[in-house]
């Protein structure tokens, strides 16, 4: 499929290089129209400085971003939304007026920002704050209110860095409701974060990143069945044997069970454990999204 | 262009309300008017206080004749003499000199008199008080002992007492300065401290805004809000607007200042700046700034805390300084050819320019070139903040070279 042809993002071939070192080198992904993706990675990975490349902050040094189809504009890019990784806001002003004042500055009239705020300050019950100097906001307060500065403009395309990072349980809720929500309202959602139990329940599809390059890319389904029959997990009579490693990618081990990927074919794996040491069970199982992400990073390194 | 009108009336409108506006604004004026007052203040005669004195004179002939006098000329406001006189009894000088000494310290007397040996030729007198200073009172003292002294003279030589009364008066001396075809009459300490008190002014607006423009980027970066804003808008927008924005703020300062600057020399009689003056002010105001702000901002964009930039800001403010260190020099030799080439260093023009403005008659040649060099240095320093603010502004944890930073500026 040629870059740009389909409908929604499509970041094709993406270098940025900083003072000689590549910090992307050659990413592709596509991200479909209505869809919530997942970019993944570790830290330092290269996630911020793509999305930054695609909200046109940094310019690329190779590649191209497309757009529904055709190359991205700035234009395009300033009506997107955006939670950065590092939050902040202005903290001697009071907390309407500046979500108002964002929200201007991605397009809204006076009078459509102050309906649009006036409702998420409601929704994120944080109307009793409103003329409050936002220093004043607790953290988790300050990070809604940054969550609604991406959102209150109704953007078609949104992108969240680690949007649940330094939020309680509930408010992660909260959120994860909104996200459902803009998605069922036609909104594409690019959501990087660590947390892969959030990323599996949210996304269709994801790509994982590590050290600029894509390690993984697909949708959820199709990476976990590709990952699926690799995994297996084995409980010993005793104690693991250190000889497991000749057979198995360790990801997680637990007492006398051992969770890893397979290095050869299932059936000689299974004979020589065997040998090793009495085996109490033996399950091939689907990994879980954690378990390909640390999986396929320590490929990568390795 | 919509992106940098928001951000400049948000930079604007949060400043403007902001109590550090006010205090400053309030404290400034305040400042100027104690400035313009206080010397008049220190001179008026009315606080003159007054104690009492001994004379030392073993002639006796001096200490009535300066009595005399001191009555006469200096009295408290219900008529009483400001300097009475305590007698002292010995007869001989180092009696007397005892005598007074021992008033003095025991608080009797404020000061005492040693009127020399043949005082009418040799005109020698020493004063002695405990707390060195009183000046006021000691240059009263010592205008009436003159005036004694001359008198005598005068007496002594025997000359008519027509001529006596002509030289008694002192002669009328009006002072006046011509500009263009007008005419003003001046005040030799007005015509110091104006142009003074305008520089001032100059050097407070354009330093409080520029400083503020630069804390409020640095500001943006540590709380890292300028990523968001940089997600809605160019760099260019947003260094526009915030210039902008502080730069109106600088400008309804200047205005308030100029008001009151007016409204108070009126009050006290000084002539301010004419109208033409305030129109060179505003255009030299407003040049000043945007050099300064297209220079704060570069430097804002470089660091991510205040303390980090406070080096640079020492050294930035050193400029300047000068041209408020050498007003005075400015101010009495305002056609100096060192003057003259300086006021073409576009960083000290503004404030050269306003001292020469308002003191001297300044070549159009002048106002032109430096007007024109101003604007076409300005402009360059705004293209490097520019290509410095885009490239550093997202850059953190890092410590950008000076080399670097000559880099960008080529590529950019």
């Amino acid at each position: 499929m040629p870059p740009g042809s389909s409908a929604g993002l499509d970041v094709h071939r993406l270098v940025k290089t900083f003072d000689g070192l590549t910090a992307v080198n050659g990413v592709t992904f596509q991200v479909e129209r209505g869809s919530v993706f997942g970019l993944l990675g570790p830290n330092g990975a290269g996630k911020t400085t793509i999305i930054r490349i695609i909200m046109g902050i940094l310019g690329a040094d190779g590649g191209a971003v497309h757009y529904d189809g055709h190359p991205i504009t700035r234009l395009e890019s300033r009506r997107f939304g955006y939670l950065p990784e590092e939050r902040g806001l202005y903290q001697k002003t009071r907390l309407r007026e500046t979500l108002v004042y964002l929200a201007r500055l991605k397009g809204l009239t006076q009078t459509e920002a102050t309906d649009r705020v006036d409702h998420y300050l409601a929704r994120f019950d944080l109307t009793a704050y409103a003329h409050r100097n936002i220093q004043a906001l607790s953290k988790g307060n300050q990070q809604k209110a940054q969550f609604i500065a991406a959102v209150v403009h109704q953007p078609s395309m949104i992108f969240l860095d680690e949007p649940f990072a330094g939020l309680d349980p509930v408010n992660q809720i909260i959120i994860k409701e909104i996200i459902g929500e803009l998605q069922a309202a036609g909104a594409t959602i690019l959501l990087s974060t660590h947390q892969m139990e959030s990323a599996e329940r949210l996304c269709r599809a994801i790509c994982l990143i590590d050290h600029g390059k894509v390690v993984l890319e697909g949708g959820l389904s199709e990476v976990k069945s590709s990952y699926g029959e690799r995994c297996v997990e084995v409980t010993f009579d005793g104690a693991i044997p250190n000889e497991v490693a000749q057979w198995l990618q360790v990801v997680e081990t637990r007492k006398n069970t051992v969770i890893g990927n397979l290095k050869g074919g299932l059936a000689p794996t299974l004979k020589a454990l065997v040998e090793l040491s009495p085996v109490l069970e033996f399950k091939v199982r689907e990994p879980t999204l954690e378990e390909i992400f640390i999986a396929a990073v320590k490929g990568e390194q390795s | 262009m919509r992106a940098a009108w928001l951000v400049m009336r948000w930079e604007y409108l949060i400043r403007i309300r902001s109590k550090f506006f006010l205090i400053s604004t309030i404290l400034m004026p305040l400042l100027i008017v104690g400035m313009i007052s206080l010397p008049v203040l220190l001179f008026e005669e009315e606080d003159v206080q007054g104690f009492t004195i001994s004379i030392v004179d073993e002639s006796g002939v001096w200490t009535e004749r300066i009595g005399q006098l001191l009555d006469e000329r200096h009295s408290t406001a219900d008529g009483a003499p400001m300097y009475p006189r305590y007698p002292l009894f010995n007869a001989d000088q180092q009696g007397q000199r005892n005598e007074a000494s021992a008033l003095l310290e025991a608080g009797i007397i404020g000061a005492y008199l040693v009127i020399g040996p043949r005082f009418e030729e040799a005109g020698k007198v020493t004063f002695i008080a405990r707390d060195g200073g009183r000046i006021f009172e000691q240059e009263q003292l010592h205008r009436v002992v003159q005036k004694t002294w001359t008198l005598a003279a005068i007496e002594r030589h025997q000359v008519e007492s027509e001529l006596l009364a002509t030289l008694d008066q002192t002669i009328s001396w009006k002072s006046y300065t011509t500009r263009g075809s007008g005419m003003t009459e001046s005040d030799a300490l007005q015509a110091f401290m104006v142009p003074i008190i305008y520089v001032m002014i100059l050097f407070f607006a354009v330093f409080f805004s520029s400083q503020i423009l630069m804390r409020s980027i640095i500001t943006e970066r540590s709380n890292r809000v300028v990523e968001l804003l940089l997600s809605s808008l160019t760099s260019r927008d947003l260094m526009t607007g915030k210039i902008l924005g502080l730069g109106l703020v600088g400008l309804t300062q200047i205005s308030i200042y100029l008001v009151v600057t007016s409204v108070a020399g009126a009050g006290y009689g000084v002539t301010m700046i004419s109208a033409e003056g305030i129109g060179y002010f505003l255009l030299y105001a407003i040049l000043g700034y945007f050099l300064y702000a297209a220079i704060y901002a570069a430097v804002g964009s470089l660091f991510e805390t205040e303390q980090d930039a406070q080096q640079v800001i020492g050294l930035l403010s050193l400029i300047p300084i000068l041209p408020l260190i050498f007003s005075s020099y400015v101010v009495t030799h305002p056609d100096s050819l060192t003057v003259q080439i300086a006021s073409f260093f576009p960083p000290l023009t503004p404030f050269l320019m306003i001292i020469r403005l308002v003191v001297t008659d300044v070549a159009w040649w002048e106002v032109g070139g430096t007007v024109l060099l101003m604007i076409l240095f300005t402009v360059l320093m705004m293209r490097w903040a520019g290509i410095i603010f885009r490239t550093a502004i997202l850059l953190y944890g890092k410590r950008v070279t000076l080399p670097e930073i000559m880099r960008w500026v080529k590529a950019g």
